[in-house]
């Protein structure tokens, strides 16, 4: 069961009965049924499932889905919209129409009273999802836990952020060697943000090559891997060509 | 709280600079359409699909007898249903009924858009009325237009106003036989349908402008520096500080025109507007009648086809 | 009854006027002074409107709710249009599409004219009432909301003076009353100022756009009559204001 299968709620998932229940971690959208001899997982969601070994011991479950509306899960890297604050609070938003989630003003490296950053309403921040409880808001931070510093977590200057789909935009932070971007480096120098909300900020020094970038990760969603150092070819030929046109 | 699109500072930022350069997020130059996409239904008369990009608006025309005004006895009646539902986009609401206010911002977006296509299409006189009158004074046909706003990606009223147009130019309504009083209608197996009379096809082209420099420079200032953008897209509709939409039809006739406050555009920026809307519009016209040919052919073919087929057997039953 | 001619060979109009003339045009301002912040009367012709401005003012105060927004004011414009003001005896419902689609016009052509910056959270509330009805509408709406701004002390970049104008054959218009209007297709033009920066064009008929430039080169040159006229009221104003308080 190593490949990727599609799965489908009221699927029975047989998990190899010589693990014990300790052994199987769930991730998302997947529960498990304890029976006795055999665990059976029951996917949640329509996606591929995936397994994963921690360890000799530890295997991860979860379904790889493309779910519409993002929602906060603790540990997420997002991008978000300042869009107000009160008390020591900025509240942010993550996806619009959504629930704002907020942002301690000390959650920010070396904040204190007297030395706090001062953002504004329409701001841009990366961030990382501290908390999550369904009784209050999700709360991020700028912060990162294990070291203590900003470690690129902050306040994005310039820049244009570009949507794609929330499964895409996971592949893209998680895989090392994603496609698209490794042949875009070879095109042009970029700064990046990726937000598992479907959001991602590009900067280059440049308007075109920006929109040139952001229009081919927007479409490469739907390019297949081979299809895609041609098709990025094209898209920064074409940028040149209007480019030039636009000097004359 | 938060039930908005929000638009960071740096995507604000952005747009306006990629816009001073002459380029859009979607590679277009400020003057250039989106492609439209006309798709008409093949099983009905006058149900078409109309795409601009990720904007996509349906419209269904249907036809019924009904009596006609008191004070108009020779015409028939046209009504256009625009209600905008939450499902092109959370930013429509829920319409209130008759009780919400106009204050929210939603409803009046709302409202410019329905009394937009009603003045272009129908104050325009774009349907022939009198031709839709079968006794006066009791029978009429009464023709209703539907439209559905399936997914918001700025710029609803171009794309309605092509729908309403080409679904109307394609729609027939059942023949009648009119005897006294007496009406027969005809199945459209019987009798070949009838298609409306239209008089003339009024398209919307919207204009959306942005001001590089400030408040100041825009209404005291000598520069004229407003940037000037056809077609937007959802970002570029939000972010625009004033639009102006204009009606026009292939004869060069104004039929509406509306440009609510926003920025001040200087008069001659505004005649130029209008005759860049004029070769939209002509191009545009082209494109529907296009369409509906092909439309024509195709529905005109099958069954001849079917009959000259070599394979369909040539016994006598 | 014999059709009545809209314009004769001679050059005049069903009442008197010649192409280019307005017509009567009356204003004053702070006619109700204890109902409102600030108030005007405008009289164009036949047409009467009684402006009254209200705010700027805190969000809860307001009669309807609003939601502050942090950039600027939020405008209500309510218009209304009681069943006497026109020919026939008609009453109208408050809901009517045409009344709504004409605030909500109102109030963006004034956002922009308003100092925004100044009234970040608050409300002004502008009532309109229509006395009498004879045309030109929206163009005495507008300059009502103009006079009544000022009056409230309401910082503004410049006055906004709108007019109609019609086409008659070759010959342009200006300043129709409502037996014109309902014979000629017209133009409505709000101009900003003394510049030739429109700030509202609205027309809803069917007209040529050969034709087009040409009324609106009158519309603008009857705006800048009109806002000469409403300048000197309020200048007067303000002259007897100050000699009262010495």
């Amino acid at each position: 069961m190593s490949v990727r299968q599609v799965v489908i709620p009221g699927d029975h998932i047989e998990v190899e009965s010589q693990k014990n229940r300790s052994s199987i971690t769930l991730g998302p959208h997947i529960s498990l049924v304890p029976t006795i001899g055999t665990h059976t997982l029951n996917p949640t969601t329509v996606g591929l499932l995936e397994e994963k070994h921690l360890s000799a011991k530890r295997t991860v479950y979860y379904v790889e889905a493309n779910s519409k509306r993002y929602l906060p899960e603790s540990g997420d890297n997002v991008i978000g919209v300042i869009i107000g604050s009160f008390g020591d609070f900025y509240r942010v938003s993550l996806n619009d129409f959504s629930v704002p989630v907020v942002l301690n003003q000390f959650s920010f490296p070396n904040a204190s009273k007297k030395n706090r950053p001062r953002l504004e309403v329409g701001d841009l921040i990366y961030a990382r999802v501290e908390s999550v409880n369904p009784n209050v808001d999700a709360e991020i931070s700028c912060v990162d836990p294990t070291t203590g510093k900003a470690e690129g977590y902050g306040k994005l200057e310039g820049g244009m952020v570009f949507k794609v789909k929330l499964a895409y935009a996971r592949n893209l932070l998680f895989d090392p060697n994603a496609h698209i971007l490794t042949e875009l480096v070879t095109k042009c120098k970029f700064e990046i943000a990726i937000g598992v909300n479907g959001k991602i900020w590009l900067k280059t020094d440049d308007i075109h090559s920006t929109v040139a970038c952001g229009r081919c990760i927007e479409k490469s969603q739907q390019w297949s891997d081979a299809d895609i150092k041609a098709n990025v070819e094209d898209a920064f030929a074409a940028m040149k060509k209007s480019k030039d046109e636009g000097d004359n | 709280m938060g039930l908005d699109y929000n638009i960071s500072n740096n995507e604000q930022q952005f747009v306006l600079d990629a816009l001073k350069e002459n380029t859009r997020l979607d590679g277009r130059k400020l003057l250039d359409m989106r492609n439209v996409e006309i798709q008409i239904f093949p099983d009905e008369y006058g149900h078409v699909d109309v795409k601009l990009g990720k904007t996509e608006v349906a419209c269904k025309i249907s036809a019924s007898i009904e009596q006609p005004y008191k004070d108009r006895p020779f015409e028939g009646l046209f009504q256009i249903n625009t209600e905008i539902s939450p499902m092109c986009s959370p930013f429509f609401e829920v319409s209130q009924g008759a009780s919400g206010g106009t204050s929210s911002r939603q409803t009046s977006e709302e409202i410019l858009i329905s009394r937009m296509i009603e003045k272009s299409v129908r104050r325009s006189n774009a349907l022939d009325l009198e031709n839709l009158c079968l006794v006066a004074g009791s029978k009429c046909w009464s023709v209703r237009a539907d439209l559905h706003f399936l997914n918001y990606d700025g710029n609803f009223i171009d794309a309605s106003c092509i729908a309403v147009m080409t679904a109307l130019l394609h729609f027939k309504r059942p023949d009648v036989e009119v005897s006294g009083d007496d009406i027969v209608v005809f199945d459209t197996k019987q009798r070949d349908p009838v298609p409306l009379s239209i008089l003339h096809i009024p398209l919307c082209v919207t204009f959306n402008f942005y001001n590089p420099n400030g408040d100041e420079e825009n209404i005291k200032g000598e520069s004229n520096g407003e940037l000037i953008v056809v077609d937007t897209n959802l970002i570029e509709e939000r972010l625009s500080l004033g639009s102006m939409t204009i009606t026009l039809n292939k004869n060069q006739e104004v039929c509406q025109l509306l440009k609510s406050g926003g920025l001040n555009i200087d008069a001659s920026l505004i005649m130029n507007c209008c005759t860049y809307a004029a070769k939209i519009v002509s191009q545009l016209t082209d494109q529907i009648h296009r369409v509906l040919k092909e439309d024509e052919h195709k529905r005109i073919n099958p069954t001849e086809q079917k009959e000259l087929q070599t394979v369909n057997s040539r016994e006598a039953s | 009854m014999s059709r009545m001619e809209v314009y004769s060979p001679e050059g005049l109009r069903m009442d008197g006027r010649r192409w280019n003339e307005l017509r009567q045009f009356s204003c004053q301002t702070n006619t109700h002074p204890n109902a409102s912040d600030g108030s005007s009367y405008v009289r164009q012709g036949n047409t009467v409107v009684l402006c009254l401005v209200k705010g700027p003012m805190d969000t809860n105060r307001a009669t309807s709710t609003t939601r502050a927004s942090a950039d600027g004011p939020v405008l209500n414009i309510n218009v209304s249009y009681p069943p006497f003001a026109g020919i026939e005896r008609k009453k109208r419902s408050k809901n009517e599409r045409r009344l709504s689609e004409l605030s909500i016009v109102l109030e963006r052509c004034f956002l922009k004219t308003i100092v925004l910056k100044n009234y970040a959270r608050t409300v002004i509330e502008v009532n309109l009432t229509i006395l009498s009805f004879d045309g030109g509408l929206l163009a005495a709406c507008c300059n009502s909301i103009t006079l009544a701004l000022i009056d409230a002390g309401i910082s503004l970049y410049d006055y906004v003076s709108a007019v109609s104008v019609g086409i008659y054959s070759e010959t342009a218009l200006l300043d129709l009353n409502s037996l014109e209007e309902s014979d000629l297709s017209f133009v409505t033009v709000g101009v900003v100022g003394d510049s030739d920066k429109l700030n509202l064009i609205m027309c809803e008929d069917r007209l040529p756009l050969d034709k087009l430039e040409r009324l609106i080169n009158l519309g603008i040159q009857g705006c800048h009559q009109l806002r000469k006229l409403m300048n000197d009221t309020v200048k007067e104003v303000g002259v007897e204001l100050l000699s009262k308080r010495q």
